[in-house]
């Protein structure tokens, strides 16, 4: 603080320049109204395991009220920045954005620590008992979701430099890379759980095995989800090579599911004894 | 004091009134104010329960409550302490000053803040409601350790409601804590460099990315543990393949952090205050920034020190023992700055100055029990007894709620335009200093005298202390009670206070101390610039 | 003072202050009880608060400055209304330097020279006389006695003083803390693990408690042990014995792991 001063002491206070009120962010009722969903959401989620009557349909029905609060929340805040620095909320949404991502990144690490710990605790891996996991199918789920990072990134290419269609079709080809990832997930999920009896109660290795896949085939859903809402905006064309956070957001989000994937494929299937 | 003209011009935001305008608001200054009074209802809650557990401690064998019920009040004191009253009380502070002191007119995601703090209010719903459910509110203590915490012990709902509570709030926290980070990032004015951050600023810049990297883990082993409750996973279950002691270092490896999580923000009011009272600028301002990273980053090798006795190797022992001793440096270092900073300056005894300074007393030894805990052979002989309990309530009560009076003292002014009553402060002071102490200090013997922590009753030589102990509880209740009063007092005064009441501005220069008290809804009529 | 001085001191203070503890305790009678590591009663405890107080010299000091400091600056920089100027520096790089690295150098020290203690603490208890398996129930101790096929609960631990005796600890159901300050040990019984201790303890009585709260009894679960002279552990032995052969054989609690097992695997480990 050694030098710091007021460049002009009565600016701060009085000046009547511009009217400030104009910058001061306008009340909304969608935090309340969203908070409150989450928190109905949460607690639903607890009365169904009670198995109290009629709790699943106040649970979709929370759900889905809780979907239209965030997507008039995210309505409002498109509508408000048309009027807004375009540069600075950008700059804004995505630095918040990769913070958030850092903090997924770290309940992921969590889960990585808990496979670490009972790795090296442990006198067999995988643990007595449990079936040594097959590696083909999942390498190539593993080359299909990389791959799939390299067209999202040409479809971001292509958008910026004004080639609609081809970003398009990069688009619809990563999302059916994305969904046939899931499939195969999917499937190996089927024969693990039918055929070698490899379920979420065998033991704690198989407990973390689905925790860890399931979360991130959760990611990948919301992902998907997020990529299918860009492709339905450039149908519309409503992006542009200055307009397209959420393009970007989109495309961050992909990357880091990827890149935690590419980790569960190296500690799950590749390296399975020691 | 000066007077702001709004004009009402066409793009003036829409307004609502009344209680729509608080539900509504996305102003920082109105969310601060709902977290600080969120915070104090709930430390009147979480303290009652104290008082509660102090008196069934009063003698042995009195079983004002039943053991069953005292271990659940001890749980929900301790979590409601945590999670509803540091955490959110620091969180209203940082939301109120930070826009002010950075010279902004918002936080960057001003609907986002807004959330974060709505989102308290079901997870408060729910932890406060499982007292109502079958078998009572969750009673395994604020770490909820497995295999207690599992379905065969602990089959009671309360549990799973504490665990979705608590995940909730750990959701607010991360989205606070982005958006004081993105706001710091990008909406300081023109010429607030870093290295011109106010000390509170920076401060909660720390804890904002230590509540991003470890409230996750934190959600982490609670999701596993609810699994194991709900779905029988095994994740913590012996008998099939998983490990207890893994969810401990997944919470301590949130916990420690968090722990410094509720005091960094107090050290940054104290580095106001003091200063600001002793009429002198900040000592060490370099030093201050370097000692609050290091304490964030060393705050993360740290975790093991809580597990001495969990069975870990001896080779964990001695580093995690060296690594906390390490962190006690930087700690040191903010003691020595604030001395140095009061030394040849005019002290002017204010009540926020009288808790600052008592702070730095009743500090000083919180942070050397810490300093005697990371000795592991003094560990073995007093983890989890009541020596443990004197030292995080030093660090706790002497620590981080002794700075929240002061910052209460010290900004009252700027957010409400009126002063708090320095005659009561005084009394409000002294009771708690004394009380706190009262109550406290005897903790460090019982447990030198081996008294377990979290025990609903106790050998009868323990009898003297622990009525002394309770009966210490009355002076800090009567400090509550007084300065819960001296607010609403303050509350029916006109607004005199004046923009600047300390002449913090005459030292250096603090923005929020450049606008009027309260400020505007658009803080500053035109953004400051600094040079 | 040089820091090799200081050190020599503090541990003679630490020492020479724990056996006065020691002996005042041992005077009152010929079996004391010992409820705190104030009385300590037996090498490791003796030792455990001889290293306490080593690091509590230590921290003294840093007590005494930073209050010493305090009362001087409240008491000479008040504002006594004189008008007097205030200071105008706000930056010591040299002193800064010097208040961190002289308790960086400190706490150094402290860590490192409790390290010896607790080597000894964990690894110095070679060839035991006697080997206990303490297994924590919610809400009571069991132990037994392996080599002599005893096994009580919910008793008073015996054993014999001046011997090292282990003790191998685990848990059937939730974790409990295994805490006998006047014997300076305590360790947690986790179910699936075995934990390990080793004390060396003169006669007496010695009370402890369970330290991790393990559900609504926590507080109940109390720990007494009885260290004799061998004699009287011998008779105690020959006594408990024919009781446990009198009484039908209890079913065994379900040890997930051998302890003795896990005992070579922890010393490979
Ligand atoms: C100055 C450096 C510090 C050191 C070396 C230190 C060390 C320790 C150690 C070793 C323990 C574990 C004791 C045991 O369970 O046996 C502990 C417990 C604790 N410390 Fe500190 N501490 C320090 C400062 C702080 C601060 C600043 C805070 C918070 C503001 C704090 C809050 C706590 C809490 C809440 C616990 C107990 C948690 C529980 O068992 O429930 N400590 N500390
Ligand atoms: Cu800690
Ligand atoms: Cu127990």
């Amino acid at each position: 603080m050694e030098h710091a001063s007021l460049a002009s002491p009565a600016a701060a206070h009085a000046g009547m320049h511009a009217d400030p009120s104009a910058h001061t962010p306008a009340p909304s009722f969608w935090p309340i109204l969203l908070a409150g969903g989450m928190g109905a959401v949460v607690f639903l989620v607890f009365l169904v395991y009670l198995g109290v009557p009629l709790a699943g349909v106040l649970l979709a029905a929370a759900v889905l009220y809780t979907l239209v609060a965030a997507s008039g929340w995210a309505n409002t805040i498109a509508v408000e920045r048309r009027h807004m620095d375009q540069v600075q909320t950008n700059k804004d949404l995505t630095r918040g954005f990769f913070f958030f991502l850092a903090s997924e990144g770290m309940i992921f690490v969590s889960y990585f620590e808990y496979l670490y710990y009972s790795r090296f605790t442990s006198a067999h891996w995988p643990p007595a008992g449990m079936p040594t996991l097959e590696t083909t199918l999942p390498a190539i789920a593993t080359l299909i979701l990389v791959g799939s990072s390299f067209t999202l990134n040409w479809a971001v290419h292509a958008l910026l430099h004004g080639k609609k269609t081809a970003a398009k079709n990069w688009m619809l080809l990563t999302i059916a890379m994305g969904i046939t990832f899931l499939g195969m997930q999917g499937f190996e999920w089927g024969f693990l759980n039918g055929v070698l009896g490899f379920t979420l109660t065998t033991g704690a290795y198989s407990s973390a095995y689905f925790l860890m896949t399931g979360f991130h085939g959760a990611h990948v859903t919301v992902g998907l989800l997020m990529l299918a809402l860009v492709y339905w905006r450039m149908e519309k064309g409503e992006y542009n090579q200055q307009y397209h956070m959420s393009l970007k957001a989109a495309e961050y989000y992909w990357h880091f599911v990827d890149i935690v994937w590419v980790f569960l494929f190296f500690s799950l299937y590749l390296f399975q004894s020691h | 004091m000066s007077t702001h003209v709004a004009t009402a011009g066409v793009t003036q935001p829409r307004q609502y009134h009344g209680v729509l305008d608080w539900i509504t608001t996305t102003d920082h200054k109105k969310i601060g104010i709902m977290y600080i009074v969120f915070a104090l209802i709930n430390g009147w809650l979480g303290g009652s329960l104290a008082g509660l557990i102090r008196l069934n401690l009063y003698n042995p064998d009195w079983h004002i409550v039943s053991p069953a019920l005292y271990n659940q009040l001890m749980t929900m004191h301790a979590t409601i302490m945590i999670f509803l009253t540091l955490m959110t009380a620091f969180a209203g502070f940082g939301n109120y000053l930070v826009p002010l002191m950075i010279g902004a007119r918002d936080m960057a995601f001003p609907k986002l803040n807004a959330f974060a703090f709505w989102l308290l209010i079901p997870a408060a719903m729910m932890l406060y409601g499982s007292f109502f459910v079958v078998g009572g509110a969750a009673a395994d203590g604020w770490w909820s350790y497995p295999p207690l915490s599992t379905a065969q012990f602990s089959a009671g709902h309360g549990e799973d409601l504490w665990i979705l509570a608590v995940i909730l709030l750990g959701i607010s926290s991360i989205m606070g804590a982005i958006n004081f980070l993105v706001t710091v990032i990008d909406m300081r004015a023109p010429g607030m460099n870093w290295m011109k951050l106010p000390l509170f600023v920076w401060s909660w810049v720390v804890t904002a990315w230590m509540l991003v990297l470890a409230v996750p883990v934190l959600s982490g082993a609670l999701f596993m543990l609810l699994s194991d409750r709900w779905l029988n996973t095994g994740f913590y279950r012996p008998a099939l393949g998983g490990d207890p002691l893994l969810y401990q270092h997944l919470f301590w490896f949130f916990g420690h952090p968090e722990v410094y999580i509720m005091i960094l923000p107090g050290f940054g009011m104290i580095s106001h205050i003091i200063p600001s009272m002793a009429r002198k600028k900040l000592f060490g301002y370099k030093g201050m920034v370097m000692a609050i990273w290091s304490i964030g980053v060393i705050g993360f090798m740290v975790w093991a020190h809580h597990m001495f006795t969990a069975g870990i190797s001896a080779s964990a022992r001695v580093f995690f023992s060296m690594a906390s001793m390490f962190i006690s440096v930087p700690t040191g270092v903010k003691i020595y700055s604030w001395l140095a900073s009061v030394w040849g300056g005019v002290i002017r005894f204010t009540t926020a100055m009288k808790f600052a300074l008592g702070f730095i007393f009743t500090f000083v030894l919180g942070g050397l029990s810490g300093l005697m805990l990371a000795v592991v052979p003094f560990d073995i002989l007093v983890h989890n007894t009541y020596f443990v309990v004197a030292h995080f309530h030093y660090v706790l009560v002497g620590g981080s709620v002794m700075t929240l009076f002061a910052g209460t003292y010290y900004w009252f002014p700027k957010i409400t335009g009126r002063m708090l009553s320095e005659k009561l402060g005084s009394w409000v002071f002294w009771l708690f200093f004394i009380g706190m102490n009262w109550v406290f200090m005897p903790m460090h013997l019982l447990g030198i005298e081996g008294m377990a922590r979290r025990v609903a009753n106790y050998r009868i030589e323990f009898r003297p202390l622990n009525q002394f102990i309770s009966e210490g509880f009355i002076f800090m209740l009567l400090a509550g009670i007084l300065f819960t009063y001296s607010i609403i007092k303050a509350l029916r005064e006109p607004k005199t206070a004046g923009d600047d009441p300390w002449q913090a501005n005459d030292i250096e220069l603090h923005l929020e101390w450049a606008t009027s008290s309260p400020p505007p809804a658009y803080n500053f009529a035109e953004i400051p610039e600094v040079d | 003072m040089s820091l090799a001085l200081l050190s020599s001191y503090a541990q003679q203070a630490g020492t020479s202050m724990a056996q006065a503890m020691a002996q005042a305790a041992a005077k009152g009678s010929a079996a004391p009880v010992r409820n705190a590591f104030s009385q300590p009663g037996g090498i490791v405890a003796i030792r455990a608060a001889a290293a306490s107080l080593r690091a509590f010299v230590w921290v003294i000091p840093f007590i005494l400055i930073a209050y010493i400091l305090l009362a001087y600056v409240i008491i000479k920089f008040r504002d006594k209304g004189d008008g007097r100027k205030p200071a105008t520096f706000h930056e010591n790089n040299p002193l800064e330097f010097l208040w961190t690295i002289i308790p960086l150098i400190v706490v150094i020290t402290v860590a490192l020279h409790s390290y010896p203690t607790l080597t000894f603490m964990e690894f110095g208890g070679n060839n035991p006389a006697l080997t206990i398996d303490v297994v924590g129930h919610q809400f009571f101790w069991e132990y037994k006695y392996p080599q002599y096929g005893i096994d009580i609960s919910n008793d008073t631990l015996v054993v014999p003083a001046n011997a090292v005796v282990d003790l191998d600890l685990t848990s059937v159901d939730v974790i409990h803390g295994f805490y006998v300050p006047g014997l300076g040990i305590q360790m947690d019984a986790l179910p699936g693990r075995i934990t390990n201790l080793w004390f060396k303890a003169k006669p007496g009585y010695y009370k402890g408690q369970c330290t991790q709260l393990c559900g609504v009894n926590h507080a109940q679960m109390l720990i007494d042990v009885q260290v004799v002279p061998n004699d009287q552990f011998q008779a105690w032995l020959a006594k408990h014995r024919t009781q446990s052969a009198s009484l039908p054989a209890a079913p065994p609690a379900a040890l997930p792991v051998a302890p003795t097992a896990a005992r070579k695997a922890r010393g490979k480990a």
